[in-house]
């Protein structure tokens, strides 16, 4: 993305913070789920954005759709600000931006028929109804590798990967610019996993669509996206091309990510064994501000990594990485 | 409840079997068995007229008969049919059963919905309200009421409907709180549904499934509410019910066994059938969505 | 070598049907596994791996019906009183499951859920104090930094990792011959992953327990097995070294379940999915099992099913037409 182009998506200093207790006996407890995030897509970009569990991957994924509202900051798709909008501009928005849900069990409505589910946003957003309705589905199906027949019969009568199969032609049938996947694969099985992976990718060929591809598995999101971006704790850590994050990774946590996966090759993998030293560093000296990675980092360097949260700035190549040590 | 569980990755088919076979080792025979002691009394209430010649509110030279082949199940101190009053008495207490569960379980799914889907502010008034129905002490204050209103058969369906709706009102939201974080919920969201359609079209089908067995309960405990009432004087003398039958009868428990007997019975059968059958269908219906976890 | 510690034979897993022929989940399963071995199971769902586990400690459902042998240390499981099996169970074999958060009861300390564990089979009838100690050495064994005080935690306490090796180390408490891990890994973050892995390698290291893992992730059994069985639709497929056949795999499944996972050290070229779908165990199928999603299925493959064949030292694969190992590697 270079600077004079716009991007299709402007994420500007989102947050997001859940509130617990604060009852009569609880404390008030406030989660930081999303910390400060910025980030731009570029219009046909796929950006992969990885995280462990917590890492608040899944909840900016919801805020930038507009399923939840962001604490603070602005999310932008082609210039039309997403947070507050409301009943009309809300469907607006839905037209241009859809999600590809993880649980391919849990995000269909047991109840409805595979027509009934697709004709829904077509009927909603006044698109279309009876038989044009019926032939926009049958092309959705049709692109997602179903066959027509699969219009009348239910949930229930098709496999994980035929029902996440019908959850991106769901995605689809509004014809979006920008599709938000949360975890698209992660509960199919390998064989499927490839067989919905290589189907994304022929849809935004086929469509010219822009990706949020949000996962946890480093490999998969190393094959699908253009860029990379890391979340700690619900920060970015870092963001590069795939090709320079996996080649170099600048961040120390990034680092112990790429580290840390096991590989199909045997060899290969006594390789990686031997130069992982799986220990989990405990500071002593850590603290509760300043760099969120910090009780974990190798580099740690204290005082400074304890009190100063770094902030993300341009780095060697391309990278922006958030650590007062990078490389 | 949110704990990071393993993700569902059977496909339907290798599940399907366990969960066939854990519903058969759940005694289907129960459920089915309630259904037919429910379709019994139903049909002996519907096809009165046809089962016996005799007219419930008729009287009679021949009091307290015993058992007989004209009067199979005897007859009372004024000398009406006690097998005809048992059937049509079964309209009155089915009829009340129904139409008061009817009432409470609309009431209770309309409130249950509107509290769990939309929570927050709405959500605690609601449930406050219920629970202050909850601790109503239900038979007395429905004694009380219907003394003040009057018997009737209307009265009598009114006060059980609008006195036994707490429960379900929270079974309900309990289920919609569960759905309301189901992914398709947002996923119709984001097809563009708005409140009113993704509570009619997308939570309210799933939380049906639920209130079936919520249902046949309510019923049961409707007809034993209504029975309670006749019994203590208050049921409607036009309308037998089986409870006014049990009230006329009691005082000849000595003389006349089948006065109190035959109607019990028939109380009885229904109440445990619609528990047997509430039970069958517990087990049998299927999970509207896998949640996980 | 030594006679083998658990030694399977032709174990089958079914479930009868009313008025239909019962839907078999596992068939013809025959493995050894040695003293101090550690074998991995891999395999998508349905391919059986789960409920071959499940069979060595007798948790299938009560409505399976198990046929075969499975002999530990020469003692034929099926046929033992439940009494044996409790015994045997967390003494001799014991299980890691996947999700270690139900695993745990969450009212009481995790100290002393693996201080039970210990009592049960204690036959030295250890006091409370001596219990306290062993629980804490097994906490520090399984990498928890301050166990005395953690064994005082409850399980929500506890992070998903942390649960996991709670969970490995009342597994490990009575120093079993056998752990069974079933998908130990697949719930957490990619960094403990790696640290649970290295704690199964070094129980085996150093306690010589033998691992039995069952798992779908190829790369957890590059990383940890020097065996591997892969199971497709409840047979098993290829059996045989983790070099061998993880680098030259000889079936045609083995080898499209390689192609069709993304490489992280590989950049994105397409890749090779295996089309279809595994076949519905309800549902009879003639011949190999796989060759309905088999690109060289030729026609005897649909009519009649191969059986698993040496084809080199320590290698079985079930195909009429293996694959030359060299040629596919370089393909």
């Amino acid at each position: 993305m270079t600077a004079a182009e716009a991007p299709l998506v402007s994420v500007t200093a989102i947050r997001r913070h859940f509130v617990s207790g604060g009852g009569l006996l609880a404390r008030r407890k406030v989660t930081r789920a999303v910390d400060d995030v910025s980030f731009g897509i570029a219009a046909g970009e796929t950006l992969g954005l990885v995280g462990e569990s917590g890492s608040g991957k899944s909840t900016l994924g919801r805020v930038i759709v507009g399923l939840l509202a962001a604490t603070s900051g602005q999310v932008a798709i082609a210039g039309q600000a997403v947070g507050g909008a409301r009943g009309g501009a809300r469907r607006a928005l839905w037209r241009r931006v859809q999600m590809v849900f993880q649980d391919p069990y849990s995000s269909l409505n047991p109840r409805l028929t595979v027509r009934d589910t697709l004709a829904e946003p077509l009927r909603n957003f006044g698109i279309a109804r009876g038989a044009d309705a019926d032939r926009r589905i049958r092309e959705a199906l049709d692109a997602c590798g179903l066959p027509a027949s699969a219009m009348t019969r239910h949930p229930r009568e098709f496999s994980g990967g035929q029902r996440q199969r019908i959850g991106i032609a769901r995605a689809l049938i509004v014809r979006p610019d920008f599709i938000v996947a949360d975890e698209p694969v992660s509960a199919l099985d390998v064989s499927i996993q490839a067989q919905i992976i290589n189907l994304l990718q022929d849809l935004k060929a086929a469509f010219g669509l822009t990706y949020l591809f949000i996962a946890h598995d480093l490999a998969v999101v190393r094959h699908v996206s253009d860029r990379v971006a890391v979340m700690y704790r619900g920060k970015l850590v870092e963001t590069a091309s795939a090709e320079m994050l996996y080649a170099r990774p600048a961040h120390p946590y990034t680092q112990l990510l790429l580290r840390s996966v096991p590989m199909p090759d045997p060899r290969a993998e006594a390789e990686r064994r031997k130069r992982t030293a799986a220990s989990e560093i405990a500071h002593p000296q850590a603290t509760a501000g300043g760099c969120p990675f910090h009780a974990r980092c190798p580099k740690a360097r204290f005082p400074l990594c304890g009190e100063q949260a770094p902030p993300l700035a341009a780095h060697a190549s391309g990278h922006r990485v958030a650590c007062h040590f990078p490389g | 409840m949110t704990l990071a569980s393993p993700l569902p990755t059977r496909p339907a088919w290798v599940t399907r079997p366990l969960t066939v076979l854990a519903a058969v080792r759940r005694q289907p025979a129960a459920g089915v068995m309630g259904a037919l002691l429910v379709l019994v009394t139903i049909l002996g209430a519907l096809l009165a007229p046809f089962l016996t010649a005799a007219d419930p509110l008729a009287l009679g030279s021949d009091t307290l008969a015993e058992p007989s082949w004209a009067h199979p199940f005897g007859t009372d101190d004024l000398g009406r049919d006690v097998l005809a009053r048992v059937l049509y008495g079964g309209r009155v207490s089915l009829g009340i059963g129904l139409f008061s569960a009817a009432i409470s379980v609309g009431l209770g799914m309309t409130i249950g919905m509107v509290a769990g889907f939309f929570g927050g502010l709405l959500d605690e008034v609601l449930m406050r309200i219920t629970e202050a129905f909850q601790i109503l002490p239900k038979l007395l204050v429905a004694v009380v009421v219907v003394s003040l209103i009057g018997s009737g058969l209307l009265n009598e369906i009114l006060v059980i409907g609008l006195l036994s709706w707490p429960a379900t009102a929270r079974i309900v939201r309990g289920r919609v709180q569960v759905i309301r974080h189901e992914e398709f919920i947002a996923a119709a969201e984001m097809s563009g549904a708005g409140p009113v359609r993704l509570l009619a079209r997308h939570i309210a089908p799933n939380v049906l499934s639920f209130l079936l067995v919520s249902a046949s309960l309510q019923v049961a405990s409707a007809i034993m509410s209504e029975s309670f009432l006749s019994f203590l004087g208050l049921g409607d003398p036009e309308h037998p019910s089986w409870g006014l039958l049990l009230q006329q009868g009691q005082l000849f428990l000595q003389q006349a066994w089948w006065l109190t007997t035959f109607p019990g019975l028939a109380l009885a059968m229904t109440v445990l059938g619609l528990n047997l059958l509430g039970d069958g269908l517990s087990g049998s219906h299927a999970a509207p969505a896998r949640s996980r976890r | 070598m030594s006679a083998p510690l658990l030694s399977i034979r032709e174990l089958g897993v079914s479930f009868p049907r009313k008025e239909a022929p019962s839907t078999t989940v596992v068939e013809g399963v025959s493995f050894d596994i040695m003293p101090g071995e550690i074998v991995g199971i891999v395999g998508e769902s349905g391919s059986g791996k789960s409920m071959t586990a499940r069979s060595v400690l007798r948790l299938l459902p009560k409505s399976a019906e198990l046929s075969g042998s499975i002999r530990f240390r020469g003692r034929e499981i099926p046929e033992m009183t439940d009494e044996e099996i409790r015994d045997m169970r967390g003494a001799l074999v014991s299980m890691v499951f996947q999700d270690p958060m139900t695993s745990f009861n969450p009212v009481l300390r995790i100290g002393d859920q693996i201080g039970e564990a210990i009592a049960l089979h204690d036959r030295a009838r250890r006091g409370r104090r001596a219990l306290r100690d062993r629980v804490a050495k097994l906490l520090a064994l399984v990498g928890i930094a301050d166990p005395a005080e953690r064994a005082r935690s409850y399980p929500h306490e506890f992070s998903g990792g942390m649960r996991q090796r709670a969970l490995t180390a009342m597994a490990v408490a009575n120093s079993p011959a056998l752990l069974i891990a079933d998908e130990p890994t697949t719930a957490l973050d990619v960094t403990v992953q790696d640290q649970v892995l290295s704690l199964l390698r070094e129980l085996n290291e150093n306690s010589g327990t033998a691992i039995l893992l069952i798992t779908h992730n190829i790369a957890v059994v590059a990383s940890l097995c020097r065996r591997v069985i892969v199971m497709y639709a409840g047979r098993v497929i290829e059996d045989g070294p983790t070099d061998e056949v993880l680098t030259a795999p000889r079936h045609p499944y083995t080898w499209s379940l390689l192609q069709s996972v993304p490489r992280i050290d590989q950049a994105g070229t397409r890749l090779t999915a295996i089309k279809g779908q595994p076949p519905d165990p309800a549902t009879p199928l003639a011949g190999c099992k796989f060759h309905p999603r088999c690109p060289w299925a030729e026609q005897r493959c649909g009519e009649q099913e191969p059986a698993l064949s040496p084809i080199g030292e320590a290698h079985g694969v079930r195909c009429w037409l293996p694959m030359n190992g060299i040629a596919a590697a370089a393909q």
